[in-house]
């Protein structure tokens, strides 16, 4: 298994935003997630979808859409893990 | 051109010792609700706030207000063009970095300009910081001065020799950080992690860096070759990367691309241009301090303090931790104990949001703080004892050889014609201190990046370096309560970093009412691992789908996370679930 931040990126207060990335192996089992990196106690800061479009053969993209739930910009990273 | 530097050698610049190379600056902060425009002649507020004093200060010929962290507001407010595909620029603090302003004006009207802009309704804060200087000046309570040596070495032989064993903080600990150890491992030289140091000048053209040298990046340098910013500049590339050869010494992570960023412009910006050129894993330090309210002024550095005190710095610092960069800061050469109360009063015309940051409760600047510990020759006190110079406090997160340090410039250990091929055997200071630090933490991240995985957060090496390394050592005069923190041992160090597991869970149960949605959150999840959840039902009921569930993340604060677990009941009666995690590592 590897783990690793993929992207990073910013939202304003509310914001939403789409995020694509691409020609990933499509044998590979990806698992992702999203972890702010703009400290905001008290409620949830960031929520995501992620859809996947089988682009070839052999490569796959990942889209997401990233919400940032709370009143101030933030700041997030996009975390994968490769588990096999 | 061996005679401009032997012409300067009892120039200005050492004629006038504590005359540093920084000055005074006034910062303004506008009003959250003004929305201030301001340029070069003139202010307006968008909102149409009354703007009172501001709007004739700003129309003044002698005056100059600019926008501290870029060129006008909307480019700070919009961030910089992303330099990739998948990167965008921090804006998380923009607004906030949009509303400070630095005040152009003759140095003896400061005060008084700030006292008026205070009266302005528009003007959130208005304050003038004394000027910054390198932490390398003792005050008079210290016998002799740091960092005063002169070219008083042997010539240089046609070719200069290894001193390579002189440099004692690459030795094993608890002596040193154990670089040589550190050497041995892929990446362990800091290879792909870049590097910028943010002081006044450098000399990019010494013989021992010309490898892995990235020049001065931001501001302009101190064009005089041997001034006392630019070996004091040198003196740092060498500790970090000097040249691996056999010539001169080796820096600590010779791998690692060292660049600069001057002080030429105010020091928020300096900072945030560096932080605009790094990435997250890469290392910003800063080789400053500036008086604080323990200073007297004159010609001294007592009372000397962090930069991270004085709120443009600490945002600066703040926008370059949001972005994943570790930052090292010289705690400062100033006899102070950082917990002090008196850290806790704000100086007059900070904003009323400002709170202590030594304290690290209400404001954490993330920077990573260093103090001077005493080498292991026993000439200044027990090993990795507290310098009577360096500050001191709760907020010290690591020590650093506060003394006796071989590197590049001064040319007290070898001078020579010229100043490229002089080196010292004599730096000190915080100054001296905080690379090693950074060449300890580049190595660490050099080897997370040769396998692969992901390198230290700021708080993570902020906690990696407070669990490992050689501890602080009494002196008589001065316990290891007054702590400076441990002083890296790579051997320790990289290991430690290299940890990760893997493991699932159940991290709790409960029961969601008939076609309700609840919420449940989890805490203190350490924010550098990776973490998925999922939930599942303990109530059978076949046929349909029972729960949906999405995860959503609180950044609690740099380094912690808590998790929002929102489920769903998707049918009519109650279902028993539970909560399962899975750490994938970190």
């Amino acid at each position: 298994m590897r783990i690793g931040t993929q992207f990073t990126g910013s939202l304003d207060a509310g914001q939403s935003g789409s995020w694509f990335t691409h020609s990933w192996p499509q044998e590979w089992h990806v698992l992702w997630h999203v972890m702010p990196l703009t400290p905001a106690q008290g409620a949830p800061g960031v929520e995501w979808d992620v859809e996947v479009e089988r682009a070839d053969a052999a490569k796959v993209t990942y889209w997401f859409t990233i919400r940032n739930l709370s009143n101030a910009p933030m700041n997030f990273e996009a975390r994968y893990a490769v588990m096999n | 051109m061996a005679d401009d530097w032997q012409a300067r050698a009892h120039g200005p610049d050492r004629a006038q010792p504590g005359g540093g190379p920084g000055r005074r600056e006034l910062i303004l902060i506008g009003a959250p609700d003004a929305e201030l425009r301001i340029t070069p002649s003139r202010a307006m507020s968008l909102s149409g706030a009354p703007l009172g004093v501001l709007e004739s200060v700003a129309a003044s010929q002698e005056v100059t207000i600019r926008p501290l962290f870029g060129v006008s507001e909307e480019r700070i407010l919009a961030g910089r063009p992303a330099d990739t595909v998948e990167t965008v620029e921090s804006a998380s603090l923009a607004p906030v970095m949009a509303r400070f302003y630095q005040v152009d004006a003759p140095d003896e009207q400061l005060d008084e300009l700030a006292a008026r802009l205070r009266d302005s309704p528009a003007v959130e804060a208005a304050y003038v910081k004394p000027a910054a200087d390198l932490a390398v000046l003792a005050p008079e309570r210290t016998a002799e001065r740091l960092n005063d040596m002169m070219p008083s070495g042997p010539d240089a032989p046609p070719v200069t020799p290894d001193f390579t064993s002189q440099q004692g903080y690459l030795n094993a600990a608890p002596a040193g950080v154990d670089a040589h150890w550190a050497w041995t491992q892929p990446g362990g030289r800091g290879a792909g992690v870049r590097v910028i140091d943010c002081e006044w000048g450098w000399r990019f053209t010494h013989e021992d860096l010309t490898q892995n040298q990235g020049g001065v990046v931001a501001g302009t340098a101190d064009q005089i070759p041997d001034s006392r910013s630019t070996h004091h500049g040198t003196a740092v590339l060498g500790e970090i990367s000097g040249d691996v050869s056999s010539v001169g010494v080796t820096g600590i992570s010779p791998d690692a691309v060292i660049s600069a960023s001057a002080f030429s412009v105010p020091t928020a910006d300096a900072i945030k241009a560096a932080a605009d050129r790094l990435g997250p894993g890469d290392i910003l330090l800063l080789e400053i301090h500036r008086g604080g309210p323990r200073y007297p002024g004159g010609d001294t550095q007592l009372g000397f303090i962090a930069v991270e005190w004085w709120p443009d710095d600490y945002t600066a610092i703040r926008y370059a931790v949001s972005r994943g960069i570790v930052v090292v800061e010289a705690a400062g050469n100033g006899f102070q104990n950082l917990d002090d109360p008196i850290y806790d009063t704000p100086q007059s015309g900070f904003p009323d949001w400002w709170r202590n940051p030594f304290r690290r409760a209400e404001l954490d600047s993330g920077a990573v703080v260093v103090g001077a510990g005493a080498p292991p020759s026993g000439n200044f006190g027990p090993d990795r004892s507290r310098l009577d110079f360096s500050n001191f406090g709760a907020c010290v997160d690591a020590q650093g050889w506060g003394r006796e340090v071989v590197t590049t410039g001064y040319g007290d250990l070898q001078s020579g014609p010229t100043v490229d091929v002089w080196y010292t055997k004599q730096f000190s200071g915080t100054s001296s201190a905080s690379p090693i630090v950074v060449g300890a933490l580049a190595c660490v991240q050099g080897v997370l990046r040769a396998q692969g995985r992901v390198p230290l957060s700021p708080a993570r090496a902020r906690e990696l370096l407070r669990a490992t390394g050689s501890p602080q050592q009494d002196s008589s005069e001065r316990p290891a309560t007054q702590r400076i923190g441990n002083r890296p041992d790579l051997r320790q160090l990289i290991p430690a970093a290299l940890e990760t597991g893997s493991w699932t869970g159940v991290q709790f149960s409960g029961q969601v009412a008939a076609n309700a949605t609840q919420s449940w959150f989890t805490f203190q999840w350490p924010a550098h691992w990776h973490v998925l959840w999922s939930v599942v039902p303990t109530s059978p009921r076949p046929g349909a789908p029972q729960l949906r569930y999405r995860t959503r993340v609180e950044r609690a604060s740099d380094f912690h996370a808590t998790y929002w677990i929102e489920i769903t009941n998707l049918v009519d009666a109650p279902v028993d679930f539970e909560a399962r995690f899975v750490v994938l590592g970190w």
